[in-house]
């Protein structure tokens, strides 16, 4: 019985493992393939054969992709808006949840509702209504017009996670500071906060690989070069119906390190806030 | 959980503060584009041509333009727009109003934006370009023209050009380019070692290249799209025939790669590029890209026209245009811009640093030692002199635009291939089809 007990435990480790390898080899093969195919050169690229490892790697991909095209540029400005949007996000988001979950004013429970709805409508439906606002406005062609834009997707649903953390918290605890003579803000930035910090994570880290990541508006939305974002700088490299590989997964290569970064930064927090209390209603 | 009541102080409070963090993102993204007032600026949507060299001549000659007509460079403005993304930004400036002056205008585009009238009348600088010495190339002209009146400059010239490993079939013991698609199978065959493939068809469901593969073997047995009324003309003895050739080749030869049913427009490309075909029908950007890159293959690669049939030898070329918006707010400026493109002096450095991407369109220029002294280049020049386009004996309209978008060809081809249709009720299928997409759209049948 016991033997065929471990015998059972051990066909399921192997078979756990079996398909861990399967995942972390369906995960990580691309990336591999991005990283050697961004050292090699065009030739060896459409070359007869097919390389697993450069036979004489090289950096000119990314020689090229600094010397002659703005993709520093784009990452700059992918950065900024990143940044700016994550840090709107967070402050919106905190203060519109906090609002949404512990005051009381007319029309509370139909904003939390809005908050959701507004975030189920498709996002391809409104870039041509949106240029024709940021157009009017003259916020099309900048940064500026890109982070309002984002914004407006970041802050309903960091705003509705938030909610979630904020009622896994006993009102008493605010209620002890507001008798201590603390402000409503104060209870805000000094109590719950601090105590929210892995949602907080979760919002900031949703907000950044969005706004990072983000393709359609970014193409519509600016045009010149010295605005553009990565998304729209990476279709560059297509040309017609030729592909210049290497530097395409040069760019795309670097492109995923900020997001890689905040991820690890994050990473303790992201974890807790996405499996504790950022997900309760 | 108790809710706090929020007084009027309060949410008066709030609110400004709130307001106050809502204006800051302006303050702190001080990073405007130089393009913020649209009203003052020439802007010129440049489509990538594959050559770092002539992407810069365009920049440079927009830029001298500009400076010739009195604008600062801060009242002209160069957008590169990649191919990919034109489609969605265009239909997004065309909807608010706010299109550029100037851009490169593909083929449907050129009837799509013509037809709802976003396209400026430019027959002037058409018929300049017609007063030069030997004239334009006029078979890419009529899908230019409405009402005799012109609606774009011809850009460059695209032949087809089947891109052939001549050493391949050399060393297959096959001297010479097939010149029929029958000599061609039984060389092929002798070429064919999968996973090395003769033929790199493409047939996937896109609306380009697809198309021309199959319209390539249509032709020599005498079939087309339409006639030249412009009426669907799909359905004939040669369409049928060239159906079931290329089911032999796919099904019973097997000289094309399985693959293809699901390349897009750079699949040919990228198996010719690698080394895994030994032919595919593409206009010269596998061969730029094979010089580019110094390629190993590029030594023993020819440009050819497809091969023929018993109706001859289809040459099958295209153009792109340089087109004027309606909206612009400077016409005239719009107008001069694209004058300097296709001034002859300016063209010809355009197309020479292009390095054979694009074939001239002033008939004179093809006698330049440039593309006389090449013999790679020398089918091709034929192609150019004596070529048609996809649509003729008619012109690219709306309904044909949509039978290419809705890929109606590729798609019974496939049930062909895959699903085992007869060639004939797929060919008597593709007419329907088209004469459906005619009649809806009020074109005639």
């Amino acid at each position: 019985m016991l033997k065929t007990k471990t015998a059972v435990a051990s066909f399921y480790f192997w078979l756990g493992s079996f398909a861990l390898i399967v995942l972390m080899f369906w995960t990580l093969a691309p990336l591999y393939w991005m990283i050697v195919t961004s050292l090699k050169d065009q030739s060896e690229i459409y070359g007869p054969g097919v390389t697993l490892w450069p036979t004489s790697p090289t950096l000119d991909n990314y020689r090229i992709l600094f010397e002659k095209t703005y993709f520093a540029t784009y990452f700059i400005n992918s950065l900024i808006v990143g940044l700016v949007t994550t840090l709107f996000s967070l402050v919106f988001a905190s203060l519109g949840a906090y609002a949404l979950t512990r005051l009381d004013f007319p029309g509370r429970r139909f904003y939390a509702r809005a908050l959701v709805y507004t975030y189920l409508m498709p996002h391809s439906m409104l870039f041509i209504p949106i240029l024709a606002i940021l157009l009017s406005v003259g916020l099309q062609n900048t940064l500026n017009g890109l982070v309002w834009v984002y914004l407006g997707f970041t802050v309903p649903f960091c705003t509705w996670l938030l909610m979630g953390y904020f009622l896994s918290i006993p009102v008493e605890i605010e209620e002890a500071g507001l008798i201590d003579g603390c402000s409503r803000l104060g209870v805000l930035f000094r109590i719950i906060l601090p105590i929210t910090v892995p949602a907080l994570a979760v919002v900031a880290f949703f907000s950044f690989t969005l706004s990072w990541n983000e393709y359609i508006y970014a193409s519509v939305l600016v045009t010149s070069t010295s605005v553009r974002t990565i998304p729209t700088g990476i279709p560059s490299f297509i040309v017609e119906d030729v592909f210049f590989w290497g530097p395409m997964m040069a760019s795309t290569l670097l492109s995923a390190v900020p997001p890689l970064v905040v991820y690890f930064v994050f990473q303790r927090f992201l974890i807790t806030g996405l499996t504790v209390g950022a997900v309760r209603m | 959980m108790a809710l706090n009541r929020l007084t009027r102080r309060r949410a008066v409070q709030l609110g400004a503060g709130t307001a106050a963090i809502a204006a800051t993102p302006n303050l702190l993204l001080s990073r405007p584009a130089q393009a913020q007032d649209r009203d003052q600026k020439l802007i010129f949507w440049l489509q990538p041509n594959f050559n770092e060299t002539a992407d810069q001549i365009l920049i440079d000659q927009t830029m001298e333009f500009a400076k010739s007509a009195g604008l600062s460079d801060d009242e002209v403005e160069i957008v590169k727009v990649p191919g990919g993304e034109l489609a969605t930004r265009m239909a997004a400036a065309l909807e608010v109003g706010a299109p550029p002056d100037v851009t490169r205008v593909s083929e449907n585009q050129m009837v799509t934006w013509r037809e709802n009238g976003h396209l400026l009348d430019i027959s002037d600088i058409v018929e300049t370009m017609r007063a030069e010495e030997g004239g334009i190339n006029e078979a890419i002209m009529p899908l230019a023209e409405q009402d005799g009146k012109y609606y774009g400059a011809p850009m460059g010239l695209n032949p087809m050009a089947a891109h052939v490993r001549m050493d391949k079939f050399e060393a297959a013991g096959v001297k010479d380019y097939p010149l029929t698609w029958e000599a061609f199978i039984e060389a092929a065959k002798k070429v064919n070692q999968p996973p090395f493939y003769a033929y790199g068809m493409a047939l996937g469901l896109t609306p380009s290249d697809s198309l021309r593969e199959i319209m390539s073997v249509v032709w020599p047995y005498g079939g087309k799209l339409v006639d030249e009324q412009g009426r669907p003309a799909f359905e004939s003895e040669g369409s049928v025939e060239a159906f079931r050739l290329i089911n032999r080749m796919y099904n019973d030869d097997k000289i094309i790669p399985r693959g293809v049913l699901s390349w897009d427009n750079s699949g040919n490309n990228k198996a010719f590029e690698a080394g895994q075909v030994a032919y595919a029908l593409n206009p010269t950007s596998i061969y730029s890209n094979l010089l580019t890159n110094n390629s190993p293959f590029l030594e023993g690669t020819g440009l050819f026209s497809p091969p023929g049939g018993p109706a001859g030898r289809h040459r099958d070329m295209y153009s792109d245009y340089y087109g004027v918006f309606t909206l612009s707010p400077y016409p005239d400026l719009a107008k001069g811009l694209v004058s300097t493109f296709v001034e002859p002096d300016n063209y010809s450095n355009f197309i020479i640093e292009a390095g054979g991407r694009y074939f001239p369109v002033y008939t004179k220029m093809t006698e330049d030692p440039f593309w006389t002294d090449k013999p790679v280049f020398n089918d091709l020049l034929q192609t150019v002199a004596e070529g048609h386009t996809l649509f003729w004996p008619g012109k690219l309209t709306q309904g044909l635009s949509e039978v290419m978008t809705q890929t109606v060809v590729q798609k019974e081809m496939q049930n062909v291939l895959v699903n085992g249709k007869d060639p004939a009720a797929a060919v008597a299928d593709v007419q329907l089809e088209m004469i459906a997409i005619f009649q809806r759209l009020g074109e005639p049948t």
